[in-house]
């Protein structure tokens, strides 16, 4: 039986559609309210043919970009779908998720109920479907070759890059250069290079010449990815420092 | 935040910005440390012009000087003063350095500051070869330029540093220190009043340079500062101001609204099928409002204003044949032009579900000048020219204008084009 997972933090609401779900497609629906727990999950093997996210966890202050990048990193063959409200404000991670990520489809939370339980019923049977109209002008017609997991590499090339991008993920929204100084111990010109170095990178990324705040945005939707990356360079870079 | 101490080298702590950050950051001007959403408040407007106007009162001065002392002869000081003018502009120009920028940037910036550093030098130059020690202290005019760039830098970088703190690096920097032993020492060993004139005049305009431009620094820092102060004051006014209008749009239109549904449900005993009829259109009620304060918030995207309808049209069991992508829909549009956009398709697509549409599809394009917004259905034919007088769609003609809502007839139903004017929109 098709094992399916249904993760979105509105707990009651997520566990009246899965068990619709199951009713109509006769699926076993695993619901889930938390990131966390699902990565919990996933870290000790379990697996499931079909995930189907939601993109906004405030309470956890996390979101699905996060539990859709667990999944697909244990799991690549598990088919990815998004299920959001599709407002301004997850516009743009659903976008960076729809470019980074192999979804499937996303379905919207404020479409006809039956509509939704169509989308899934594609999904199950044929491991796509047409994404909800009301979502798609969101999305762009093509994903853009030069926006993949592996590109953001080119954004933390060296230490330098990972001490600039964790002073982004720490700082405040209306971050100035002075935060990103005092957080790096970097000197105020060298953090101006640096940004300066990004900048043809981040122009893959649909950011043309983005001011602080707007990296700093940019870094929070894809937090996972960097917090990576911010990992990979502190072990290289104690590797390198001698005991 | 992550722990930083792997990443900071030989476990150097947080630093603040400091002396060395600030005197680099002045070298590259002002403007290079404004980001594309920096705001430009009347206080920093002013300041520029003040700048402006003493740079140019310091030009108008020392060419006077040139004409009077040579009688218009002296070509090379005023082709050095036209090169000092030229650089000074270019450098003090937001649009160059946004352009470098975008591009090289440490070559650009290397660049502002090699142009900065040799119309500073070609300026001093040409002074203290032409102006006479008595007029020295008119140097004062650019001391106030160089105070106000000073202030603008400080306050983009987030540096504060104090009046006594500057006075007393100005006095014990290597700058100063070296034009002063080096006059004295010029002095002595030339002796004449050729070597003693141009010592005066370096010596004496250095100082007043200096202390006019501390004075200016501090005063503009202290305006700054209060604007500053008061803008967190008005923030302040204005965020509690709107958590009560939200507090209120709660009140009256969310808990009016659940509340008259909970009554109906009493008085009326709907059934399960009526309840949902009645949270569906509440549904769309709330998105509606959700919509206005957006409209209402300033630009917003395209795609927002059609989902609106899109959704009319799902909730109403359409089937939804096209919708424009990102590409088309992502522009952003001021309140005049999301208002219209948002009557026109929310008027199509009423009209069609009244004709009986099974089909809808939406179109999008845009223009420099206007976006081109489509609806077409496979509800038979419609002619504009039946529309009622005064009512909706003939309204709608009055407000885009002549020639700018068309209806054509397409397989089966009709298509409705509005072509709405831009004025403000990205």
């Amino acid at each position: 039986m098709t094992r399916l997972l249904l993760l979105d933090d509105a707990a009651v609401v997520n566990d009246l559609f899965a068990s619709l779900l199951r009713t109509e497609l006769q699926v076993d629906v695993i619901p889930m309210a938390s990131v966390g727990e699902l990565e919990l999950v996933v870290e000790l093997g379990e697996r499931f043919d079909i995930a189907i996210v939601d993109l906004s966890f405030p309470e956890e202050q996390r979101t699905g970009m996060e539990a859709l990048l667990a999944i697909h990193a244990s799991s690549p063959s598990t088919v990815l779908a998004v299920i959001t409200q599709g407002d301004s404000f997850v516009a743009q991670l659903l976008r960076d998720v729809w470019e980074l990520l192999p979804i499937a489809t996303v379905i919207s939370m404020a479409a006809p109920i039956a509509f939704q339980v169509d989308q899934v019923r594609q999904l199950v049977m044929t491991g796509s479907a047409p994404i909800d109209p009301s979502v798609q002008p969101l999305l762009p017609a093509e994903r853009a070759e030069s926006r993949s997991l592996a590109a953001f590499r080119h954004l933390v090339l060296h230490v330098g890059h990972a001490k600039l991008w964790e002073a982004l993920l720490g700082a405040p929204e209306d971050v100035s250069y002075r935060d990103v100084v005092e957080a790096t111990g970097l000197r105020l010109n060298t953090v101006k290079n640096y940004r300066a170095q990004l900048l043809p990178e981040l122009l893959n990324h649909r950011l043309d010449d983005p001011s602080l705040r707007e990296m700093r945005a940019f870094a929070a939707r894809c937090k996972p990815i960097f917090v990576n990356l911010i990992g990979e360079m502190r072990q290289r870079s104690r590797a390198r420092v001698p005991e | 935040m992550a722990n930083l101490d792997v990443l900071l080298p030989h476990g150097r702590g947080p630093k603040r910005v400091d002396g060395v950050d600030f005197v680099l950051a002045l070298a590259s001007g002002p403007n290079a440390w404004t980001t594309p959403d920096s705001a430009s408040t009347p206080m920093v407007r002013a300041g520029l012009v003040s700048g402006l106007a003493s740079g140019v009162a310091t030009a108008s001065v020392l060419t006077a000087l040139i004409l009077v002392r040579h009688e218009g002869q002296a070509i090379l000081p005023q082709v050095g003063l036209v090169s000092v003018a030229i650089a000074a502009v270019f450098t003090m120009s937001s649009s160059s350095l946004a352009a470098m920028r975008r591009q090289q940037n440490r070559g650009g910036r290397r660049s502002v500051l090699a142009l900065r550093v040799l119309a500073l030098v070609v300026f001093s130059t040409i002074w203290i070869g032409t102006v006479p020690p008595l007029l020295s202290p008119l140097i004062w005019l650019f001391g106030v330029l160089g105070g106000v760039e000073a202030a603008l830098t400080a306050s983009l970088i987030g540096h504060d540093p104090r009046f006594g703190q500057l006075f007393g690096h100005f006095l014990l920097s290597p700058v100063h220190l070296g034009v002063v032993c080096g006059g004295l020492a010029m002095s002595l060993l030339g002796g004449d009043w050729a070597v003693d004139r141009m010592v005066i005049t370096a010596i004496g305009s250095l100082e007043v340079a200096a202390v006019s431009s501390i004075v200016t620094f501090e005063m503009f820092r202290r305006l700054l500062s209060r604007e500053g102060e008061d803008r967190t004051a008005i923030q302040r006014i204005v965020r509690a101001a709107e958590s009560q209008r939200r507090a209120h749009w709660i009140h009256d239109d969310v808990c009016a609204d659940i509340r008259e549904l909970r009554v109906k449900m009493a008085a009326m005993h709907l059934d399960h099928e009526q309840v949902s009829q009645e949270l569906d259109q509440l549904d769309d009620r709330l998105r509606e409002r959700q919509l206005d304060e957006m409209v209402d918030g300033g630009a917003i995207a395209a795609a927002e204003i059609l989902q609106s309808s899109v959704r009319r049209a799902q909730s109403a069991g359409v089937v939804i044949s096209r919708v424009p992508r990102f590409e088309e829909a992502s522009i952003l549009l001021e309140a005049e032009a999301a208002r219209l956009l948002r009557r026109c398709t929310s008027g199509f697509v009423a009209n069609a579900l009244n004709a009986g549409a099974t089909v809808l599809g939406f179109e999008l394009a845009h223009t420099e000048t206007e976006v081109v917004v489509t609806v077409s259905d496979n509800a038979g034919g419609f002619d504009l020219r039946s529309a009622p007088a005064g009512r909706g769609l003939a309204s709608l003609v009055g407000e885009l204008g002549p020639g700018r809502l068309i209806s054509e007839r397409v397989d089966g139903g009709t298509a409705m084009t509005a072509h709405i004017r831009l004025g403000g929109s990205s």
